[in-house]
């Protein structure tokens, strides 16, 4: 079930456009990854299913209900350029903002002083933000956003600044949190991440949606027919023997092994391919080749971008 | 929830102002600095006045009247004494720096029929009161007797030129009568003059929180969770909370201040309040026998009886209010589109000058507090708060005051709709300084 459906939202600045017709669907109890290039429209759309903006066009269903301001309380942002008082203390700044999105005094406390401790921050809980490193403001932050444990969080970047040990933590925190059934959209440029958390994926290149789905079904989609061969042996032993029945298009020679990405040609597919070079390699695995999250990134938007440039040029 | 929300943003602005040092600083010894400031000046002004004047009289006057101006003298800052009878001994003396006075004064021997004869000699100039003093003790003594060779009684005579003043008076719409003297003129430059700093400072910190928000990048987590307006109206409003606490604190404080002053200048009259009508008469009656100019401590109880502190206070605090929303309104939508102090200055501009010609304004219409020109910037929000603090302890008509009163609360809410338009697009934009026809815009579609 869709917790998020829009359609057809429009929303323009002057003289910018900055989404065009965006359709988007956010199932529920998924993690949700918004992707596209810097200026795609990304923080336009999360702005607008914050409600901080509203579209020129389109409409906006939050469990089929249209998106109003008590559908707000349910959700938790976390915005890329983060912010908080420099000169107030964490403990007060968690309260304050628990408070602003709903939570008794009594509840705010309780969960700030849950959060501190998840996060490792309770020893700092009196200190004013300016006095916390880049790392611990970023965690102050994300504590504020998940505070009031929204069923519906909004995360733009939500690994940078962090180092490993603390991206790791947060990863988890997130992961802990689809398993409680909240819905998260994640908004970010870092690939390995996508790969990692997210079910499902809407990419925004130049104000328009230009990918959307499962991931499972997008690497589906964009996947080449090509399968990864490690073997012990000698390539060109092994391209002889493969013949006509596939042809490599990549190698990574690891000391005694080798992996060869070998695409078949004939009926038969990988069959017939290993048919071929068995008698001559000892195969170790064989594995299909799924394009990574940033393949199909670069390729779906770069395929878009020609596509516009073809078609400016044809005009 | 809508008010929860506005409240709580409204509560966070008035307890992190109210908590800072600098706000109980500000509240205790600011206005210390000022009374310390001008009571600095008029201590230096009074001590150069506490100087002695030790003169010796060369009396060669034919009715010895000398005499009689020493008899005259009430002053302590004057003595009079006799060393030297002789003007070029006494001037030789004074010129020596060995007289045990100094200052010389010489009385002719026709002093009755030419008392332009009369010279007072000092190796160092003494202060111009004590000068006066000393012609006004010098032509007492001469009118005496010049009355007495007229043959007209002193006493007669002081009955005859007895000065007085005209009372002047405002009758009222109910046909009671309130004071007009000079009070009003002090209370209506002194409270313009708090409203305009008011206006300023407060508008001024509404501006810069607004933009501390932005440049911090609290603003979008805020208004993930608090509507624009909520945002914007709990800035302000916590923030006129501020301003209204420190007043209320000041007022305390004056009250208390006033009274023990009262209690430690006119003891008599804080225990009677007839007296000080007495005390008035008496202090008015000295000044023009006297010929003296300044204030005494009977003038400066007036000053705090003559004008109705129960209209005066109240309608202060509504014109600060409705002035104070106007302004910081306009103030935080500048705030909203700026991202530097340097672009603030440039935005403010617009803002902060009709609120210096309403300081200008107020000086102006002082002269004339009915004038056609009092009227009409009475009713202009832009000038109302500032002008009608000069023209309210003149007496203003209910209906004039009614019609300004209404028109600040339209502009007020005109002010806080318009700038929350601009506001709401204003907090979101960074990097691009936005052009007057882009503000205009958001102004209008928002």
């Amino acid at each position: 079930m869709d917790l998020i459906q829009g359609t057809g939202i429009a929303k323009g600045y002057s003289g910018h456009q900055a989404l065009d017709d965006v359709h988007i669907h956010i199932t529920s109890g998924s993690i949700h990854g918004l992707l596209g290039p810097n200026g795609a429209g990304k923080t336009t759309l999360i702005r607008i299913l914050m409600r901080i903006l509203f579209p020129d066009k389109g409409s906006i269903l939050y469990r089929g209900e249209s998106l109003s301001p008590h559908h707000v309380d349910k959700m938790g942002y976390l915005p890329e350029e983060r912010g908080l008082y420099k000169k107030m203390s964490v403990w007060d700044q968690l309260l304050y903002f628990g408070r602003l999105r709903g939570l008794s005094r009594a509840d705010a406390r309780t969960k700030a002083r849950r959060w501190l401790e998840k996060l490792d921050l309770a020893r700092w809980q009196h200190r004013k933000t300016q006095d916390l490193s880049k790392g611990m403001q970023q965690k102050v932050q994300f504590a504020i956003a998940v505070l009031h444990e929204p069923e519906f969080l909004i995360m733009d970047e939500p690994f940078s600044g962090f180092d490993p040990i603390n991206a790791a933590l947060i990863r988890d925190e997130i992961l802990a949190m689809k398993k409680e059934g909240r819905t998260i959209v994640l908004s970010t440029h870092n690939m390995t991440s996508v790969e990692e958390l997210c079910d499902e994926i809407t990419l925004l290149h130049r104000s328009r949606v230009v990918l959307a789905g499962r991931m499972t079904e997008i690497k589906n989609r964009y996947k080449t027919g090509e399968y990864l061969i490690r073997f012990r042996g000698h390539h060109i032993s092994f391209a002889s023997a493969l013949w006509t029945s596939g042809q490599i298009t990549g190698k990574l020679e690891d000391g005694a092994y080798t992996t060869l990405t070998v695409k078949p040609l004939e009926a038969g597919g990988l069959n017939k391919v290993l048919q071929n070079v068995l008698p001559v390699a000892e195969i170790v695995e064989v594995r299909e080749r799924l394009p990574s999250m940033n393949d199909i990134f670069l390729q779906a938007v770069g395929a878009h971008s020609s596509l516009n440039t073809q078609s400016s040029l044809s005009e | 929830m809508v008010s929860a929300r506005l409240f709580l943003v409204l509560q966070r602005e008035f307890f992190t102002r109210v908590r800072k040092p600098t706000f109980l600083i500000m509240t205790l010894l600011g206005p210390l600095l000022i009374i310390a400031l001008y009571g600095g000046v008029i201590w230096l002004a009074l001590s150069e006045e506490k100087e002695t004047l030790i003169i010796n009289i060369v009396d060669d006057s034919e009715v010895q009247a000398g005499h009689l101006v020493e008899k005259l003298n009430r002053q302590a800052e004057i003595r009079f004494v006799r060393v030297d009878s002789n003007l070029i001994v006494a001037t030789d003396r004074l010129a020596a720096g060995d007289a045990p006075y100094n200052a010389l004064l010489y009385l002719p021997r026709d002093v009755v029929n030419a008392p332009s004869g009369i010279t007072l000699g000092f190796s160092q100039r003494p202060g111009m009161s004590l000068i006066r003093a000393v012609e006004y003790l010098c032509q007492k003594a001469v009118e005496h007797y010049r009355l007495l060779a007229h043959k007209v009684d002193p006493h007669v005579y002081e009955m005859v030129r007895a000065p007085f003043h005209i009372k002047q008076y405002y009758i009222q719409e109910d046909g009671s009568r309130t004071g007009a003297n000079e009070a009003p003129y002090i209370w209506g430059y002194v409270a313009s003059l708090i409203m305009y700093v008011s206006v300023l400072l407060y508008g001024a910190q509404t501006m810069r929180g607004v933009m501390e928000e932005k440049a911090g990048r609290v603003a979008e987590v805020l208004l993930s969770s608090v509507r624009p307006f909520e945002l914007m109206m709990g800035k302000i409003m916590g923030i006129a909370l501020v301003g209204l606490l420190q007043f209320f604190i000041w007022i305390v404080f004056s009250a208390v201040g006033i009274f023990l002053l009262a209690l430690w200048l006119l003891p008599e009259a804080v225990r009677d309040p007839d007296q000080l009508q007495i005390l008035l008469d008496q202090s008015a009656q000295r000044a023009l026998i006297e010929g003296k100019e300044g204030i005494d401590s009977a003038q400066v109880a007036e000053l705090l009886r003559s004008v109705n502190l129960g209209v005066m206070i109240p309608s202060f605090l509504f014109y600060f209010l409705g002035g104070y929303f106007f302004y910081s309104a306009l103030f935080a939508a500048v705030g909203s589109l700026v991202d530097s102090e340097s672009d603030a200055q440039q935005f403010a501009l617009p803002v902060t000058l009709p609120l210096i010609f309403s300081i200008a304004v107020a000086m102006a219409i002082l002269n004339n507090p009915d004038g056609r020109l009092a009227t009409l910037f009475s009713m202009i929000p832009f000038t109302s708060p500032v002008v009608m603090m000069v023209r309210i302890p003149f007496g203003v008509s209910v209906g004039e005051f009614l019609l300004s009163a209404f028109i600040l609360l339209i502009s007020f809410l005109v002010s806080v709709w318009v700038s929350a338009r601009i506001y709401r697009v204003g907090i979101l934009l960074y990097g691009k300084k936005p052009q007057w026809r882009d503000v205009l815009r958001y102004a209008v579609k928002g």
